[in-house]
């Protein structure tokens, strides 16, 4: 700590702090406009201006340091002249459309002004011509606005790593824009830019003209679409969401936000939305009253349990639910139904990791900490194309790199991390589990292992010796394409961290054997002593925003909530008793089983909510031909899906944006989200259906609000937590080899020859889920998809950009259009899975994992040409 | 260091640039810092820095092409559009001008048949106004390419031009 001298009040303040944020502590405002809290100090509107003993001139405060013995003064008639001047001269060429200006009301330019003065300019030549440009689908950039204080500039280099922005020309001729100055920005819009360009020089299109903003209403919430869990707050008016806005050092995201956070809330609003229940009579769905929808459904389940049994019906929820919702429907599942056929989106890959994670550390709630992953001294990234399907953790590993943190990538295409990377390791699309039994193998091989550790697990490294023994880093290197150094190299890498972290993606746990290959993972984690220790973490990233809470409130059949294991009889009395009632004991059905079982003629009534199964799985398999099959099927959702077009009974719920609850990402984090506006039409919130359909089903539910919810669900947590077991590690390591050397077997996908490239279906930056699609911002940005494909395959195919192609298997073919990058390595074909047409999920073949049960649909092989269009 | 992708467009450096810049980055912080000669080198050898140009020194350097953007506008001395053959910059700064700059400067448009700014149809004269050139002990002064002239007059002008055809 230092002390200073301002305006005659001692002051004190951590040395070398910035003499603004020092002023600022001590309750002394000092005007700024191109310094921002979040940036590193520039300099550049000379607005700060501050009189410092003993220093010739008047210095800037924000980048002055403060030091003992420092006296300033903030206020005088000097200082008062010079701000005034600096302000004249930022509004030399500045066209003082106040009126009609979007910053009007916030802008910080308008303040300082109105404030300080001067609204008099004496420049009286001509004006400067700038940049007006209305081109780009999201921001509008109205250079004469423009104060170049580079805070644009600054935040997508020094915050989002992204650098699209720059200063081009010089002096008054100074202009903002991105490469070229191009019309289109191109880049990731993260809208960061936008959100901190202190006048109207950029604007979100969206939001333009639609309110001043003190007509708005602020309600701080929490992100619905991905697990990173990012905090901003919805600005309404009148039951419309306006915009999206942050506070820069609030939540995960510390003010930053992907461009789904940021642009993709329309979808709230959307005309589309369901707004009454419908039932379905002869074949068309017909608006309704909520108690005569709940009565036939009431009345269908009443009369299948009567005559097929409970287990005769099933449930599967969205992991974008709240977690009172998804409580709710267990418990509506579990004991109003009296069955434990329940899954949920994490199905589709995720549950893979939790398993895995479970299964090492025991009833221990999972944590980990997106701040370890920025202050990680090593990160290895494995398996996913982290900055475009979980943005803000992406932004964490970024800027965890540029610090100086080892980053060791491997994936089967160049992702855009990897140029922060020391190791970029591109290895071949289903070699995953022999990268990772080779960096196990190194580990051990080379004595990398913690020396510690090894005396407490010897047995068990001693068995992994064994087993990884039998496979030679040649034959790594011939499946995976990476050679032996890189293996050891990153193996070595990892092991030295002092905080060692691992991220795994859907290249994982969206893929055959991922629970297998999480455990492989976590074994690494153990053997190298990152497990435990402050700082390390490994974490499987979850693209859905609650699939983490949709596991822990138990929307699963092997989990009661707090994970706590449906097939043990001791857990389910922990939670009977607490819920006053019997958990059924019959083991329930997984997502794949579910379906099996309708095909079976043994699940007659399925309950849906917030899923789209009709839409999402390939057509051609026996999942999509089973939701026809079904006698009863009700769909519970924000938007008429083509799963509802099936629908008995379709019920509209409402948006996060209209509900009070709680989502946990994938930090473990469970976070406050609020309701802004009220439901739209005659929505309800999920929870308060399964509330009134209970009343119904003869097994009242009744709360208050979604706390009383939750209030229950902190009883039952801490109820699972008085189980008390000893560590969890300890029990895993006794791992039996029969048993350790099935999780290390590695099974080899071959292309058919007639079918000889690799498409995947994944996540991609611009969209998630199916409610981007709904979004104006999103839409603007990518409003189709297109198949990525490798240049030389593409030559080779006689395909240029611009080209459709025709993608073709024995499940069917389509046509799409290609953008050829050399990112995408030979052989391998990716595809957005956001876009329903044209169906490329149609070529996709159903695995179902041997472990957890996991349905994968995102991979095929095709043959691939070029679509000759007919004239 | 060469990616072949560029090269296919026709942006790549010679082999003596390659090795000059590479003996620079020895004596260089980082590669950030080898924006400057970088982009001098792709001036010498592609004639001006177009976008092509500048992705390629972006990507041989590996620095975000939007600062390469931004620092090849910020000097006058580079040229992000094409020039004839020969630059003419006249200094149109203080001593110059009090010297007669503007009057050397409406003489060379009148003698190309050019406004500042453009360039001869036979692509051998582009003529642009500097700053001070740090030359006004003999104001008037200008600078075709790399040489400097100085006291200029208009029969001066006459024969500098001459000897340049
Ligand atoms: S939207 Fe984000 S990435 Fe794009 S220019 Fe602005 S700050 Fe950079
Ligand atoms: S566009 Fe906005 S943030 Fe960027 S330099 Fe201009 S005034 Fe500053
Ligand atoms: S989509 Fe994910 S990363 Fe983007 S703002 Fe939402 S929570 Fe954050
Ligand atoms: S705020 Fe200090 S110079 Fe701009
Ligand atoms: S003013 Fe022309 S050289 Fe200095």
């Amino acid at each position: 700590m230092v002390k200073l001298t301002i305006n005659n009040k001692i002051v004190e303040a951590p040395d070398g702090m910035l003499l603004t944020e020092a002023a600022k502590m001590a309750g002394i405002e000092i005007p700024t406009l191109c310094y921002h809290p979040e940036l590193q100090p520039y300099g550049g509107c000379r607005l700060c201006l501050v009189r410092i003993e003993k220093m010739p001139k008047l210095q800037t405060a924000c980048t002055t340091r403060v030091c003992d013995n420092m006296v300033v003064t903030t206020e005088s008639p000097e200082i008062a002249k010079a701000r005034k001047g600096m302000l004249e001269f930022v509004l030399t060429y500045h066209p003082l459309d106040c009126p009609i200006c979007d910053k009007g009301g916030e802008c910080e330019l308008q303040n300082l002004v109105f404030k300080f003065g001067s609204g008099f300019r004496r420049y009286a030549e001509d004006i400067e011509e700038y940049t007006i440009d209305t081109n780009d689908p999201l921001i509008d950039r109205e250079l004469d606005r423009c104060v170049r204080c580079l805070r644009c500039v600054r935040v997508c280099d020094e915050v989002q790593g992204v650098t699209n922005l720059t200063a081009y020309n010089r002096g008054s001729h100074t202009e903002i824009g991105p490469f070229m100055g191009g019309s289109i920005f191109d880049c990731e819009y993260c809208g960061s830019c936008v959100a901190i360009c202190p006048v109207g020089a950029l604007t979100s299109k969206l939001f333009k003209y639609k309110a001043r903003p003190w007509q708005t209403k602020r309600t701080d919430t929490i992100c619905t679409y991905c697990g990173c869990g990012c905090q901003f707050a919805l600005e309404t008016r009148d039951g419309d969401v306006l915009r999206v806005v942050t506070d820069y050092e609030k939540g995960v995201n510390e003010g930053s936000l992907c461009t789904r956070g940021r642009f993709g809330y329309s979808f709230v609003n959307n005309k589309k939305r369901l707004t009454a229940p419908l039932i379905k009579t002869n074949t068309k769905l017909e608006p309704t009253s909520w108690d005569e929808a709940t009565d036939i459904i009431a009345d269908r389940f009443k009369k299948i349990i009567e005559n097929n049994g409970p287990d005769a019906i099933a449930g599967i929820i969205t992991g974008h639910c709240t977690n009172e919702d998804i409580y709710l429907f267990q418990k509506f599942m579990r004991l109003a139904i009296g069955t434990n056929n329940i899954d949920s989106a994490a199905r589709f890959g995720y549950v893979n990791a939790m398993s895995a994670i479970k299964q090492v550390i025991g009833s221990k709630r999972f944590e980990a900490s997106l701040d370890d992953v920025a202050n990680a001294d090593v990160i290895l990234s494995i398996s996913t194309n982290i900055t475009e399907v979980n943005p803000i953790a992406g932004l964490k590993v970024r800027r965890a790199a540029k610090r100086g943190a080892v980053l060791i990538v491997a994936d089967v295409q160049d992702t855009d991390i990897a140029k922060f990377a020391s190791q970029n390791l591109i290895i071949k699309s289903g070699s995953e589990r022999w990268f990772i039994h080779g960096l196990v193998k190194a580990v051990i091989e080379k004595g990398f292992y913690d020396k510690k550790i090894y005396k407490d697990y010897k047995k068990f490294i001693d068995n992994l010796e064994n087993i990884v023994k039998g496979l030679s880093f040649k034959e790594i290197e011939e499946k995976t394409g990476i050679s032996e150094k890189d293996i050891i190299e990153a193996a070595k890498a990892y092991s030295k961290a002092k905080k060692g972290v691992i991220i795994f993606g859907q290249g994982i746990t969206h893929q055959q054997d991922g629970y297998k290959s999480s455990l492989n993972l976590l074994d690494l984690c153990i053997i190298t002593g990152n497990i435990d220790s402050k700082g390390t973490a490994i974490l499987p990233l979850c693209d859905e925003n609650n699939e983490y809470g949709a596991l822990e409130m138990g929307a699963a059949p092997e989990f009661l909530s707090g994970f706590l294991n449906a097939g043990a009889a001791k857990d389910r009395e922990i939670i009977s008793k607490i819920w006053d009632k019997k958990i059924p004991a019959k083991k329930g059905l997984t997502m794949p089983e579910i379906f099996n079982g309708i095909l079976k003629g043994k699940i007659k009534a399925l309950y849906i909510i917030g899923e789209n199964p009709a839409g999402t799985f390939p057509q051609k398999s026996e999942f999509y031909e089973a939701l026809q099959k079904l006698d009863f099927l009700v769909c519970q959702d924000l938007f008429p899906t083509a799963t509802c077009e099936l629908a008995d009974v379709v019920l509209p719920a409402s948006s996060f944006a209209e509900k009070d609850g709680t989502f946990t990402n994938m930090e473990g984090r469970a976070q406050k989200i609020e309701a802004a506006i009220n439901p739209v039409g005659d929505s309800r919130p999920d929870w308060q259906i399964f509330s009134a359909l209970s009343e119904k089903m003869g097994y009242p539910m009744d709360y208050d609000n979604a706390d009383a919810i939750l209030k229950e669900i902190a009883q039952v947590i801490e109820g699972c937590n008085s189980k008390g077991e000893g560590s969890a590690i300890e029990n895993y390591v006794k791992t039996s080899v029969k048993e350790l050397r099935a999780i290390y077997e590695r099974k080899e996908e071959k292309a058919p020859a007639k079918f000889p490239f690799k498409l995947m279906l994944g996540p991609v930056l611009f969209h998630s889920g199916k409610l981007s699609g709904y979004s104006e911002g999103p839409v603007r940005i990518l409003p189709e998809g297109r198949l990525k494909i490798n240049p030389n395959d593409a030559d080779r195919l006689g395909i240029i950009e611009g080209d459709k192609a025709l993608l073709k298997n024995a499940n069917g073919e389509v046509k799409v259009k290609v953008e050829i990058t050399d990112r995408m390595p030979e052989g391998l074909l990716f595809y957005p899975e956001h876009f329903m047409y044209p169906a490329v999920r149609n070529l996709c073949k159903i695995d179902i994992d041997k472990d957890t049960k996991a349905n994968y649909f995102k991979s095929a092989f095709v043959a691939v040409e070029r679509h000759v269009p007919e004239h | 260091m060469e990616d072949t992708n560029i090269e296919k467009k026709g942006y790549a450096f010679s082999k003596e640039g390659m090795n000059i810049l590479k003996e620079m980055m020895k004596d260089y912080p980082s590669s950030d810092a080898l924006l400057l000669p970088a982009l001098y080198i792709a001036q010498e050898e592609f004639g001006h820095l177009d976008s092509g140009a500048l992705q390629y020194v972006a990507d041989v350097l590996k620095v975000p092409r939007s600062k390469v953007f931004g620092v090849a506008t910020y000097y006058t001395m580079y040229k992000t559009k094409p020039t004839g053959k020969h630059l003419v910059q006249v200094c149109t700064n203080l001593s110059c001008s009090l010297l007669g700059a503007d009057h050397i400067l409406k003489y060379l448009e009148n003698k190309l048949g050019i406004k500042v700014g453009e360039t001869t149809h036979d692509k051998k004269f582009t003529l642009i106004t500097v700053e001070c050139l740090g030359s006004c002990g003999t104001a008037p002064m200008m600078q075709v390419n790399d040489t400097y002239y100085e006291n200029l007059t208009e029969e001066g002008i006459d024969r500098i031009l001459e000897g340049l055809k």
